[in-house]
């Protein structure tokens, strides 16, 4: 696989509610590069929305003292999203105790389901700087931006 | 998010507009729980205008659904954009929840459990 995207973002935020809509508009810029169509662009937001609410409500806590950290790579076959938060992080004991009876009746624990639906690969891990990081892998087929010129001008 | 209310009969018709995530759920929570207080327990969420809907959003629906439920109500869903019928299915949740093509079917769904309790 080749080392350099195509295009790529990396942004610090202030954990805030807003980090959902400010990331998911990154994303959506992004996928109008790619050539997934519609419907799975729209799965693939809502895959990542589910990763950065992840990380602002129980990585961060909500506390909005706390960073989040979002990349977004795309390369000319696949797109690679991570989000980092400054909590403890999770592993699949807690989700399975926390949700693995609850009906469908439940108020939560959809999250992660998508996320494995929709992704490619996802890994999960603590960061060297002690962050939780979340990665997602999806494959698509990319362009270089010379290619798209005329649609970056009208974006 | 937007939120727009009307009253058909006791049928509280609430059309929603833009994004059903964790920050947009609180306010739409918020009104239904207001309706209920004053005991309306009858409603239709039009979706016709929600562009994006995760699971937070999915998440404060079966939680108004079960609130709705507890009092016998009704809360019917309509107008579901192809992808955000999706969503739906990928987390089982159209078992659970009446959806609707428009929003005079769901509306008439009322007539027809009505008409059966008489
Ligand atoms: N970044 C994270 N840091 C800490 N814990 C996490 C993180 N992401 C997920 N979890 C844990 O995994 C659980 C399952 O996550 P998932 O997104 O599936 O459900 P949820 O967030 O609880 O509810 P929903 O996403 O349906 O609103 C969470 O309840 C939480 O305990
Ligand atoms: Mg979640």
């Amino acid at each position: 696989m080749e080392k350099h995207p195509l295009h790529y973002a990396s942004l610090e935020l202030n954990n805030s509610g807003l980090c959902i809509k400010i990331t998911d508009d990154i994303l959506k810029a992004f996928l109008e590069l790619t050539s997934l169509d519609d419907r799975e662009k729209y799965r693939l937001r809502v895959a990542v929305s589910e990763i950065v609410t992840n990380g602002y409500f129980h990585g961060n806590k909500q506390n909005a003292q706390k960073r989040m950290f979002f990349s977004c790579n795309v390369f000319n076959n696949r797109i690679e999203i991570s989000v980092e938060d400054e909590g403890d992080g999770f592993n699949d004991d807690e989700v399975e105790e926390k949700y693995g009876a609850a009906g469908e009746y439940a108020t939560g624990g959809r999250g992660l389901k998508i996320v494995e639906k929709v992704a490619d690969r996802v890994k999960c891990g603590k960061t060297d700087n002690g962050r939780f990081r979340v990665s997602l892998l999806k494959y698509v087929n990319a362009e270089p931006v010379e290619a798209i010129g005329q649609s970056i001008e009208s974006y | 998010m937007n939120i727009s209310k009307s009253m058909v009969g006791d049928i509280a018709v609430i059309k929603l507009n833009g994004r059903l995530d964790l920050e947009t759920s609180k306010t739409l929570k918020g009104l239904t729980k207001e309706l209920m207080a004053d005991n309306h327990n009858k409603m239709i969420f039009d979706l016709t205008d929600v562009d994006f809907i995760n699971s937070s959003g999915l998440g404060t629906l079966v939680s108004i659904l079960r609130d709705v439920n507890s009092k016998k109500g009704n809360l019917e869903l309509c107008s579901l954009a192809p992808y955000i019928q999706e969503i739906f299915e990928i987390t089982h949740l159209s078992s659970i929840f009446r959806i609707y093509e428009n929003e005079e079917e769901a509306l008439s769904s009322f007539a027809v459990t009505e008409n059966k309790t008489e």
